[in-house]
């Protein structure tokens, strides 16, 4: 029986996870761990760190994942959800909708570990269904905990620490309440340097999930039986067979096998040629595959009961070996009936192994390289394979046509090789188009860009700013993509500029283009305008910048590169013989200024001035003429990295230095002030309205430490910080998001939007409230109205009868709602007087507020027609064991006796009287997981669920596990029979 | 994820030396018509008047061509033996020819009628033409090494010049003084004669000639510039430029042809001279310069050349009997101005009071929109979609056959389709494999790619990068095939003279820069 851990997610929270990592950095007393603003959310996401004493607290939130999962993704038994794993925690995805649906969190309770290692280190490895209740999870983690979910509720039921980092899990429902597990052993042997050497040293071993006496009680539970099964290299898969007689684990160059009847007699290894990187045990024959690391694919036929004779003797077996892959294999997967191999690689590949006949089929393209293979094997659906890919998207393939039927892809900038990463000199795209609220952000792949709505946590399009093939490197070489590295949007929001660069690779020149992209209304997408090459030569661009719109209707450009070039481009209008008219973009201007090269380039607020940094100069321009008005020469910083015009009258201009910052008066033409930072400043940011700025700087830390960022906030009256914040990492590049902050509560804070060291997109500012996606923290795992499954209660009263139960759906509304756009608030920008009346306001302006009440699943309901189906009366009817996760309350039962009795009234009988010895809800309610469960199991307490769930809240975390510990709760189950369809009827 | 076909970019269009103006406007001549005559045509000459019908000289006959239509509208066939120098009088109504009996012939051009015989050759007759400025002249010249002058109404003979010693081929009344004849003889000489003094005043080349003069080849033929200062001549495959006024100092001497200069002709405005020759080709001079602007083929060698004063046809008459004639399709506003212009210059002012006032300045042509037929406001149209289909290159790519792809584009494709695949390759890391493991006949088109465009702006860089793969990946297996080695050192050549080019051009631009910033000197004092 699952035992109930209540505390330990309490605990977990109430203890400052990252103290002991802040403190050694920021030299700080460790922080105060109050939680004010977040506790609506239990995910840590949002975090607020208190870096001094004079400092504010400063709220970051993150918005999207940074990592692709490097573990695979489970199916649920009835095929409806996919687990996937994303650094700690393991996200829960509809299959039919691809919806993100639950997120189980374990980093919550990750301080546990005795050894205090932070939580960065506790990513979840593997990922089981249990054997025996389909419904619970088993995850392992490097922090050397084995947990235990139940998913539906995303509750924890259990943790159990194994000491050791944990890579693989394997379990069988012959093995009741044990499961295979294989770790990373700390190394007895040592390298030259004297340290110990963890990578080749692993072990299996054979646990029980039933805890020790001693730690019954306790949060974090010892096995009651522990058995090592032999030593291993680092294991790169585990399996148990089919039928549960053989255990298989990979690991360096062997195959190790071991027979479970004789667990005593340990491994024997089966030694490969290669470096083996994948594991599959056919379904039903006696034997498994494996993939290496040059491509090969080899299935063993060496499982005998002779095996024993040669215990721990290093052997040889007969292979066959199917060769394809170019590069390594990164996963194989047996289809169910054992007549298919599949198998996926960098290639971005999927081949289909005929085994009996060797003969491939290809997927070819599907978009990046396949990190995991699953199949999804619905009950009443085709069979369909599911690739994870390396950029954190997944694809459905069919088995049937064997074409790509849909591909979930969700906000992803983690690169999705490896190499693919740009170095750490050339700049990251990132903007924001203001008539949509969108932000542009960088791709997984380097030559795309992709549209991101944080309203909705939406990923809205990807753009393929140089398109190309992606294909696969040729050698070891990896093939050098083009890269985005400015995206800058216009003020109107009508353009945009790219600049893709491609570096020279020795042989070959680079490439450079300049695009210009122009927002298509209708279509809602951008289109390609003009491309330039080689704007600046083949040298890089470095500042990019459209006029703001207050100075003139039309658009203007500024660029400066390497070359030491500053080009102004405008648009030419061409008028066809059609009579329409063409505009594209031309370079007006080119000048330069001495041999500086220039650095970065900024436009003053109303668009006559633009100011360019070059060296220690600060070179001002008109905006229209491009005639040099002013040099600004400040010795005391020699390579100047940016300047800008502070606050909406440009009065002040900022110059940023490595480590200095100097701020000029134009009215005086004089220095104001100087400012000398100890530590190297990385960015700096212009508040869009006020007068003030925040500076950046990079903490100086070890390459191995995690980094972090202070945060100074500066007035043009004194150079001296008025407030100053920390950051828990460090940032590639910030942006002011001018729109975002009227979600804050202060006024005139700064509301910023960054992608971190780590690649993920952060929310940074004070009091930032964003509306979270939905299912991105723990919850039940509800039905989708629309896309439930006939009950009887629809054969019998029609769907007619169950719209009305829709409308009780609580709101699952965000905790602000979706900011409607600018637009609005500059309605009331104009006097009083000229305003239209308020009454004829209200209306529209109170509706861009509320959020409409969906009625999707009603209208689907409706469509949908009932249908007459027969009945087959000999069919004996039997029973369904039922989970009980919560208390029913007494008016909830009232309402369902009246809704019954009203339905059974006035409903007309579509079919003849249905024999159920259970209709008047007296089915006894079973235990979870008591019983072996049929897969149907699932899909059919998933359907009644949202019924259960309506008008109810979503519970305390704390509150339910208790139901687990009671499943003979005292509620009378009315609404369960509804399982009781046959399956004849669906 | 669909396949990415290769994107061919669109490249801003270099002004090669290959397709200046001045090429582009030669190529305009297009079509040749090839008619075929019996024998070699030695004579081609078009009506200086409208409509300009051209008259064609082969065998024993003198047939008028329709420039229009290319079809005889005339023949005159009254010689006995081959016909000459078939010419037009300037109001384009009288015929006139020699033959090789020496017997001189004046036809009416539309009734054919023998109207004057002039018999006093005793040699065959190569140059029989009408004086430009007087109508009534004419000039002959024999092989019996005289040249006459005559008088057409009274048939009489004004002056006979015999300072010649051998055959004189080729004569021509000067366009600027009735009085003043040229011609060149087979005795290497070219002379000048003034008809009121009946002497030959002006000696040119000749065996005793200094310098540039000094000619040995028998002169064919020669050309006075219409001021008639300048004379052109050529003997054997060399022109000579003679300055009349300077006293027939030969200024010029140039040998572009392969083989004897057969065939001479100013352009209307005498700023182009074209030549033709026995070695099948015509060239254009630039007379600024002399420099030549335009080489055109022929399928035989050129015996006889001429072009309309409207500057539409170029004919040319050949050793096999064909004659070609090129024609060019006149811009809208081109005859127009022709047409103002003679209107103005003979004072005809009937055209004008007709009221058919040409367009003065550019016209605009209105276009003309087809409707578009109008549709039922229900009826749904059904766009056909087509699956693109994929070029060959693209399939291979699609394959991974870098090698067959870059051998398809090596055929027949524009150039900016091959760099783009060429790219696409070095994206794909996949140029070495593709041009690795050819054998000489393989490697001759990648050869040539890169020698044709070496010094091409859009592309020279992609080309350096490729030849530097190809000369690193052949460079142990030189000297094994002479076609390759020979390819090898033509683009080594031809970058070294792409690279002195590029100094001149910087030079250039030096000293621009100079003249310009002491220009803004000037301007700032």
């Amino acid at each position: 029986m699952p035992v109930p851990v209540d505390g330990t997610r309490l605990a977990g929270a109430s203890k400052p996870p990252r103290s002991a990592k802040i403190s050694q950095i920021v030299a700080v007393p460790p922080l105060s761990s109050v939680d004010v603003g977040v506790a609506p959310r239990p995910k840590k996401r949002k975090g607020k760190e208190a870096a001094s004493q004079d400092e504010s607290p400063w709220s970051w939130t993150l918005l999207t994942d940074s990592s692709a999962s490097r573990v695979p993704p489970v199916l649920t038994k009835d095929g409806r959800y996919f687990l996937s794993v994303v650094g700690s925690s393991v996200k829960i995805f509809s299959v039919a909708t691809g919806d993100l649906v639950s997120t189980l969190d374990a980093s919550t309770s990750a301080n546990m570990d005795s050894a205090g290692s932070s939580t960065d280190t506790c990513t979840i490895t593997s990922v089981v269904l249990h054997p025996q209740n389909p419904f619970q999870l088993i995850t392992g983690s490097t922090s050397g905990l084995v947990r235990i979910w139940d998913f539906l509720d995303a509750v924890l039921l259990q943790t159990m620490s194994l000491k050791h980092p944990i890579t693989q899990i394997a379990a069988h429902e012959k093995f009741k309440d044990c499961i295979f597990v294989a770790v990373t052993l700390p190394s007895k042997r040592h390298n030259s340097s004297g340290q110990a050497t963890t990578e080749d040293n692993a072990a299996v071993y054979h646990i029980s999930l039933i805890p020790s006496n001693e730690t019954v009680g306790s949060p974090v539970q010892l096995p009651s039986r522990s058995k090592k099964i032999g030593k291993t290299r680092v294991t790169t898969g585990l399996v148990l067979s089919p039928n549960g007689s053989w255990l298989v684990a990979t690991g360096g160059h062997k195959a190790y096998v071991c027979s479970t009847s004789n667990m005593k007699g340990g491994f024997t290894k089966f030694v490969s040629p290669e470096k083996l990187t994948c594991l599959a045990f056919h379904p039903s024959g006696e034997f498994f595959a494996t993939g290496d690391h040059v491509g090969c694919i080899r299935l063993w036929y060496c499982l005998s009961d002779s095996l024993a004779k040669y215990d721990g003797v290093e052997r040889k077996a007969q292979t066959t070996t199917m060769h394809w892959h170019s590069h390594a294999v990164s996963s194989i997967t047996f289809t169910a009936n054992g007549a298919y191999l599949l198998s996926g690689g960098e290639e971005g590949v999927l081949v289909i192994w005929q085994l009996h006949s060797g003969k491939k089929e290809f997927v070819p393209r599907v978009g990046a390289p396949i990190s995991h293979i699953t199949l999804i094997n619905a009950i009443d659906q085709e069979e369909q394979y599911l690739l994870a890919l390396a950029d954190a998207s997944f694809v459905f393939v069919r088995s049937g046509t064997l074409k790509i039927s849909k591909s979930i892809a969700r906000v992803k900038l983690d690169p999705a090789l490896s190499y693919n990463r740009p170095s750490a000199l050339s700049a990251i795209p990132l903007a924001i188009h203001t008539p949509t609220s969108t932000i542009v952000l960088p791709s997984s792949h380097p030559s795309s860009l992709q549209f991101f709505l944080p309203a909705s946590s939406k990923l809205v399009a990807e753009l393929e700013v140089s398109p190309s093939n992606r294909i696969a490197r040729r050698d070891e070489k990896p093939l050098e993509p083009s890269r985005v590295e400015h995206a800058v949007i216009s003020y109107s929001g009508e353009w945009m500029v790219t600049i893709d660069y491609r570096d020279a690779d020795g042989t070959f020149h680079g490439e450079v283009f300049m695009k210009f992209w122009w927002w298509d209304h209708k279509s809602q997408f951008w289109i390609l305008n003009t491309r330039v090459d080689r704007p600046h030569g083949l040298k890089k661009v470095v500042g990019v910048a459209f006029r703001p719109k207050a100075a003139a209707p039309e658009d203007l450009l500024v660029t400066v590169g390497q070359d030491g070039n500053i080009k102004t481009w405008g648009i030419r209008l061409v008028k066809r013989q059609s009579g329409e008219i063409e505009n594209f973009w031309v370079t007006r201007t080119t000048t330069r200024f001495r041999v500086e090269t220039p650095s970065h380039v900024s436009w003053s607020a109303d668009g006559s001035l633009f100011i360019v940094a070059m060296g220690p100069h600060a070179a001002l321009y008109d905006g229209v003429t491009t005639a040099l008005y002013q040099v600004l020469t400040c010795p005391e910083c020699q390579q100047a990295k940016a300047a800008h015009f502070v606050g909406p009258s440009g009065r002040y201009v900022l110059v940023l230095g490595a480590r200095e910052l100097v701020l000029w008066d134009l009215l005086t033409k004089s220095l104001r002030w100087h400012y000398q930072s100890s530590s190297v400043i990385s960015d700096s940011v212009v508040h869009p309205r006020e007068e003030s700025f925040a500076v950046f700087q990079q903490l100086s830390s070890q390459a191995t430490e995690p980094q972090s960022t202070r945060v100074l906030l500066f007035n043009p009256s004194s150079p001296t910080p008025f407030a100053s914040r920390t950051l828990p990492f460090g940032l590639r590049r910030v942006i002011a998001h001018p729109y975002l902050d009227q979600l804050s509560t202060a006024s005139s804070s700064f509301t910023l939007l960054g992608i971190t060291q780590a690649w993920s997109v952060a929310v940074l500012g004070e009091d930032v409230l964003l509306p979270q996606e939905m299912g991105s923290v723990a919850q039940k795992i509800v039905e989708e109205v629309g896309a439930r499954r006939k009950t009887l209660f629809h054969d019998m009263f029609g769907d007619a009868a169950f719209s009305e139960s829709t409308a009780r759906v609580p709101s699952t509304s965000p905790l602000v709602r979706p900011w409607m756009g600018h637009e609005i608030a500059e309605v009331f920008d104009a006097p009083s007087h000229l305003m239209p009346p308020l009454r004829s306001l209200f209306d529209t302006l109170v509706d861009g507020f509320l959020t409409r009440q969906s009625n999707h699943g009603q209208e689907q309901q409706e469509t949908s027609t009932p249908e007459d189906v027969e009945m087959d009366e000999n069919a004996k009817p039997f029973t369904v064991e039922t989970r009980i996760e919560r208390a029913v309350y007494r008016d909830e039962v009232d309402t369902f006796v009246e809704f019954f009795k009203q339905c059974a009234i006035q409903a007309i009988e579509p079919g003849p009287p249905y024999q159920n010895p259970h209709t008047n809800g007296t089915l006894i309610p079973k235990a979870n997981g008591a019983q072996p469960s049929r897969a149907n199991d699932v899909a059919r307490s998933f359907a009644n669920s949202p019924i259960l769930s309506k008008g109810t809240p979503r519970k305390a975390l704390a509150a339910t596990p208790t139901s687990h510990d009671t499943p003979t709760s005292k509620s009378p189950s009315v609404i369960m029979t509804g399982k009781k369809r046959k399956k004849s009827i669906g | 994820m669909d396949y990415q076909p290769v994107v061919v970019a669109r490249h801003p269009r270099p002004s090669s030396t290959k397709h200046n103006a001045e090429s582009k406007y030669w190529r305009l001549f297009k079509h040749p018509v090839f008619i075929k005559e019996y024998a070699p045509i030695t004579s081609v000459h078009f009506s200086p008047s409208k409509p300009h019908r051209y008259a064609v000289t082969a065998a024993t006959r003198v047939q008028i061509y329709a420039p229009r239509t290319q079809k005889v509208t005339k023949t005159i066939s009254r010689f006995k033996d081959v016909a000459r120098s078939g010419n037009i009088r300037g109001d384009g109504k009288l015929v006139i020819a020699g033959d090789d009996t020496g017997l001189i012939q004046i036809f009416d051009i539309n009734s054919r009628a023998i109207l004057r015989t002039l018999d006093s050759h005793k040699q065959p007759v190569h140059v029989t033409k009408f004086s430009s400025l007087d109508q009534t002249r004419v000039l002959s010249c024999s092989d019996d090494t005289t040249v006459k002058l005559w008088d057409v109404p009274s048939q009489s003979c004004i002056a006979t010049f015999t300072d010649h010693t051998d055959y004189v081929r080729s004569g021509q009344v000067s366009t600027s003084s009735p009085h003043l004849i040229l011609t060149g003889s087979y005795d290497t000489t070219v002379r000048l004669y003034d008809s009121r003094t009946g002497a030959c005043e002006m000696l040119m080349g000749g065996d005793t000639g200094e310098g540039g003069s000094h000619n040995t080849a028998p002169v064919e033929q020669v050309l006075m510039f219409p001021s008639g200062t300048i004379a052109l001549s050529s003997a054997g495959p060399i022109l000579r430029v003679w300055d009349l006024v300077a006293g027939g100092r030969c200024t010029r001497a140039l040998s572009n042809h392969q083989k004897t200069i057969t065939a001479m002709v100013f352009d209307t405005k005498a700023s182009r001279l074209l030549t033709g020759g026995l070695d099948q080709m015509v060239k254009v001079y630039d007379v600024s310069t002399y420099k030549v602007v335009h080489t055109m083929r022929y399928p035989a060698p050129v015996l006889c050349l001429a072009i309309s004063p409207d500057e539409t046809h170029i004919a040319a008459g050949m050793s096999d009997g064909t004659l070609s004639v090129r024609r060019r399709q006149p811009k809208a506003s081109e005859p127009a101005a022709a047409d103002l212009n003679s209107a103005l210059r003979s004072s005809n002012y009937e055209s004008y009071l007709g009221g058919t006032i040409p367009p003065i300045g550019q016209g605009r042509v209105r276009q003309k929109i087809k409707s578009k037929p109008i549709g039922d406001a229900d009826e749904l149209k059904v766009e056909s979609r087509r699956k693109k289909r994929l070029r060959d290159y693209d399939k291979m790519l699609k394959g991974f056959k870098y090698s067959a792809a870059l051998d398809s584009v090596l055929r027949k494709v524009p150039p900016t389709t091959k760099f783009a695949l060429i790219q696409e390759l070095i994206h794909r890391d996949g140029l070495h494999s593709a041009l690795a493991g050819r054998d000489d006949v393989l490697l001759e088109p990648i050869l040539g790619l890169l020698l044709k465009y070496v010094a091409d702006p859009r592309f020279g860089e992609m080309v350096c990068d490729m030849a530097g793969v190809v000369i690193e990946m052949y460079t142990p297996v030189l000297g094994q095939s002479p076609l390759i080695d020979t390819l090898f050192a033509r683009l080594r050549k031809k970058v070294a003279a792409e690279l002195r080019f590029q100094q001149e051009l910087v030079r250039t631009k030096g000293a621009l820069d100079m003249l310009l910033s002491s220009a803004a000197l000037f301007v700032v004092a």
